[in-house]
């Protein structure tokens, strides 16, 4: 009779053992979910081009040479394939898909179907899941041809060269007779050497870029509601105590919840800190390796947090807050319950509109990254994941075993020919006139009204799915701004005010030991600040404690994290 | 089974009687067949993977051709600064669970017996189990929005004189949410089992009690409970076999920095960093050791009750 529970009591006991063996996807948040959509919408930044092509410098970091510029012709034949091929595609796009179903909806991709003879089945993961998902490709045998990728969230746990080493990832390098658009584009771009190639000189995959540099830009910063400030008769603050005064006339007269929106850690990407001298993790200052938190800096950057949450200047209930990264809660913004916060581009006061705020008067403007005093040094750290120099921090990688390797290579490097590319960005040839129309000297504008009033009534993110590549390899930077008027336009100009030369490109790669290493520490230490520096802004743990918790984070093994940036720094330096 | 273990007299090899016995009784065999390829196929041919925990596992090399390391992984979790906190939270959060929602629901079902209106006793039990179907997302979700700083909960709290502001986000409450909302699920659909154990209880012992002049308290104490006793502990030692089974699905939904403190328990550890982080070696040692703890305590609660009261599951 009681025997009957043995086979209870084992499935209990099993139950208990070794989930993380079995490659299932699991649980439906992640904390890693600032992954999701933030890469279609920063941008660049422009930085000084200055390393001088090497042309002649080491046999094995090379490619072909091209004269064509910028995949100005496309070199590749169409179709790519005589007979109907299907390849199957990773696409980390859940947050951008807006209303669609599949992203063979998409006009543009409908296209490329056509002209290619390929068909791309999509595999999505749900937002929030991404890096989960992507390590579960390599443990689960089945992964997909092509795959679309941000390297600082999703790679191969040792490494991008151990990548190509385990035979996971096919080395570009040897097929660059398949990519000639690609060719064209590393040899337009003087800096592509130092960047497209890892540390032993393989290409781990097609990075992206922008099409254009010159006037750089950022779109993602900070945005304050410009009604409210007419309200209360002030001014776009620059300055952390015009901040302050700011945001307490928000609160004050105007009872707004949230005067100011952090994410769920209470730090930002780094926008608001940067006139401090930091930024929220690893950064350089002239080749040196520095962390955020060990600088002194950081503590007073949190002292003014902490005295603005006792004010009411912070989000009460920040730490709660889904989003970790940029953008509020969706809710909150629309029912005008939030004042400023760090935003995109692409989500301004039309994009509010388009989503439904119903304030007749609701208007966001940029603001500048605030400094100390007038008189300050400026900021030099932003999030510029997106664009270091023209390279965008999206790789898409090539399965060393597909079946149609080739083909799979082909249609990628599709992407870096012209005419693909402008289509990507701003909606396919026949669209001329509705999704997009001709400027006097010839060139493409996307049609503003279009993506904002839509006809037919579609909001704006599902406009950009339907009708465009989301964040295809080429992006054309005229086509994030030309089209808006020029007061949302000119929000590019103010939060690119100051150059983010701190920033530590993510084209900087570790060694396969350097990353167990690193990771080993680094993963929850990570998870250690987060934890404190919430209780710091809230007062949980007093700021008198700041000592002791540096010692911890020593203990922890924080210096042998940032011995590891700098070398791979180090390296990456002298590519 | 019984059949088996009755056969003493004649003590013949095991593959013998086993062989016999699949001749007798082979359609026994053929219905126990696929729940015996169940759990083979999916409890004991994964508990292979443990190798792991002992290795340097790379995907590429695989089980069998990563490097051995013996207890590295072992160690590097007891040095870790996570390590007391996280075998702390995921004990108390399992004995405050077992305290709280391990008696209520047998209280309940003791009350509802007691009940006479057939109509009215149906309708609390089906309301009471109502919660047990909502998905624990949405309950998580309903936590956050009566927990957020002028949300209901946090409100009633304030009343009675706490200025922590959002209850949500505090680390000092969110055992009490994390229970609370489980109690709040579970406890109907947790006493399921009790009445139905109840409804067992043989009416007539009700009838001689009353002879003897025993009132309603008596008869609880003296005929319905030790009527269910057995069901009681046999449900308690599986509820010690879970101790250090706290699940992460509604951890990792109801967690952040904030709450980490109390919060993080060994499940949602294992998650981040086998899950997220892909550290198979290390999250495999951590899930290794959390088992091993737990089968002790199993072990030992069985053996304690089969001293105490000669109940055990084995």
């Amino acid at each position: 009779m009681r025997k009957k529970f043995l086979s209870l009591l084992l499935a209990t006991a099993m139950l208990t053992t070794v989930f993380a063996g079995c490659g299932e996807a699991a649980g439906s948040v992640s904390d890693s979910s600032e992954v999701s959509g933030s890469v279609s919408e920063t941008a660049a930044a422009s930085s000084d081009s200055s390393a001088e092509q090497t042309d002649t410098a080491d046999e094995s970091l090379s490619f072909p040479k091209s004269d064509i510029f910028k995949g100005e012709t496309d070199q590749q034949t169409y179709p790519l394939s005589d007979e109907k091929i299907t390849l199957t595609f990773w696409y980390p796009q859940a947050g951008s898909i807006g209303t669609l179903a599949d992203y063979n909806d998409s006009e543009f991709f409908q296209w490329m179907e056509e002209k290619t003879n390929i068909h791309i089945e999509f595999i999505v993961p749900a937002s929030g899941e991404e890096t989960q998902s992507f390590n579960n490709l390599f443990i689960t045998g089945d992964m997909p041809d092509i795959m679309y990728t941000q390297p600082k969230h999703q790679v191969y746990r040792d490494g991008m060269d151990a990548a190509i080493d385990d035979g996971y990832i096919m080395d570009l390098h040897e097929h660059l007779d398949w990519a000639p658009n690609y060719v064209s584009w590393l040899n337009s771009i003087p800096t592509a050497k130092q960047d497209v190639f890892t540390d032993s000189g393989k290409m781990y995959g097609f990075w992206s870029f922008w099409d254009n540099m010159e006037n750089g830009y950022a779109d993602q910063g900070l945005s304050i509601r410009k009604d409210f400030l007419d309200k209360v008769g002030m001014d776009v603050p620059t300055t952390y105590d015009e901040w302050e005064t700011v945001l307490t006339a928000f609160k004050d007269q105007l009872g707004i919840e949230a005067p100011f929106y952090t994410s769920k850690y209470g730090i930002d990407h780094g926008e608001f800190m940067a006139g401090f001298g930091i930024a929220p993790r690893f950064y350089q200052v002239d080749g040196k390796v520095k962390f955020g938190p060990m600088e002194e800096a950081y503590k007073d950057y949190l002292t003014l947090l902490h005295d603005w949450y006792n004010k009411g200047l912070l989000d009460p209930d920040f730490a709660t807050r889904k989003s970790t990264g940029v953008a509020a809660d969706n809710d909150m913004m629309l029912n005008d319950k939030v004042g400023s916060l760090i935003d995109w581009g692409t989500r301004m006061t039309d994009a509010y509109i388009s989503r439904g705020a119903t304030n007749p008067e609701f208007w966001t403007v940029a603001a500048p990254q605030p400094k100390l005093s007038a008189d300050a040094p400026d900021p030099a750290w932003r999030e510029v994941d997106n664009n270091y120099r023209d390279i965008q921090a999206v790789c898409l990688l090539v399965n060393a075993n597909s079946e149609h390797l080739e083909a799979a290579t082909r249609w990628v490097d599709c992407f870096y020919a012209q005419d693909v590319y402008l289509n990507a960005n701003y909606g396919i040839d026949s669209e001329e006139g509705t999704v997009w129309y001709k400027a006097d000297d010839g060139h493409r504008i996307g049609n503003y009204d279009f993506r904002y009033s839509n006809p037919d009534g579609l909001d704006s993110a599902t406009v950009a799915a339907k009708y465009w590549a989301k964040n295809p390899p080429i992006r054309c930077e005229a086509a994030q701004i030309e089209q808006m008027p020029p007061e949302r336009a000119a929000s590019y100009a103010v939060w690119s005010k100051y150059a983010p030369t701190n920033y530590i490109p993510v084209t900087v790669t570790m060694t396969s030991d350097e990353n167990a290493e690193y990771t080993q520490y680094y993963t929850d230490i990570d998870a250690y600040i987060q934890e404190n520096e919430v209780k710091f802004i809230n007062g949980e743990r007093s700021l008198d404690e700041y000592d002791d918790y540096r010692a911890t984070l020593i203990d922890m093994g924080i210096e042998k994290c940032i011995d590891i940036r700098q070398a791979s720094l180090d390296r990456y330096n002298n590519r | 089974m019984s059949s088996v273990s009755t056969a003493k007299p004649l003590k013949k090899k095991f593959t013998e009687r086993l062989k016999k016995d699949f001749k007798n009784h082979w359609q026994m065999y053929l219905l126990a067949l696929p729940v015996i390829a169940y759990f083979f196929i999916f409890n004991y041919a994964p508990m292979f993977g443990i190798v792991m925990a002992f290795e340097k596992f790379q995907i590429k090399k695989g089980i069998f051709g990563s490097r051995f390391v013996g207890l590295e992984n072992f160690q590097r979790f007891f040095v870790s600064p996570f390590f007391w906190r996280l075998l702390r939270n995921t004990l108390l959060i399992s004995l405050y669970g077992l305290l709280f929602s391990f008696p209520l629901p047998i209280i309940f079902a003791l009350c509802l017996n007691e009940v006479r209106n057939k109509k009215f006793k149906k309708t609390v039990q089906t309301i009471s189990y109502l919660p047990y179907f909502i998905s624990v997302v949405v309950v998580v979700s309903i936590l956050f929005d009566f927990g957020k700083a002028n949300g209901l909960i946090t409100n009633i709290a304030t009343f009675f004189g706490w200025d922590g502001g959002a209850v949500i986000s505090s680390a000092k409450w969110f055992r009490t949410l994390y229970i609370g909302s489980n109690l709040w699920q579970h406890l109907g659909y947790n006493s399921i089992i009790f009445i139905s154990a109840l409804a067992a209880v043989d009416p007539t012992l009700y009838e001689a009690a009353r002879i003897d002049g025993a009132n309603r308290w008596q008869q609880t104490l003296h005929v319905t409970l030790p009527g269910i006793a057995s069901t009681i502990i046999v449900l308690l030692i599986l509820r010690l076999g879970q101790i250090m089974g706290v699940g992460y699905e509604k951890i990792i939904l109801m967690y952040g920095p904030s709450t980490y403190e109390t919060g993080d328990v060994i499940a949602s550890y294992v998650y981040r960093t086998g899950i997220l982080d892909a550290d198979y070696s290390y999250s495999t040692a951590v899930n290794l050791f959390n088992s091993l703890v737990n089968m002790v305590v199993l072990f030992t609660a069985n053996f304690i009750s089969r001293k105490v009261n000669e109940t055990s599951i084995w």
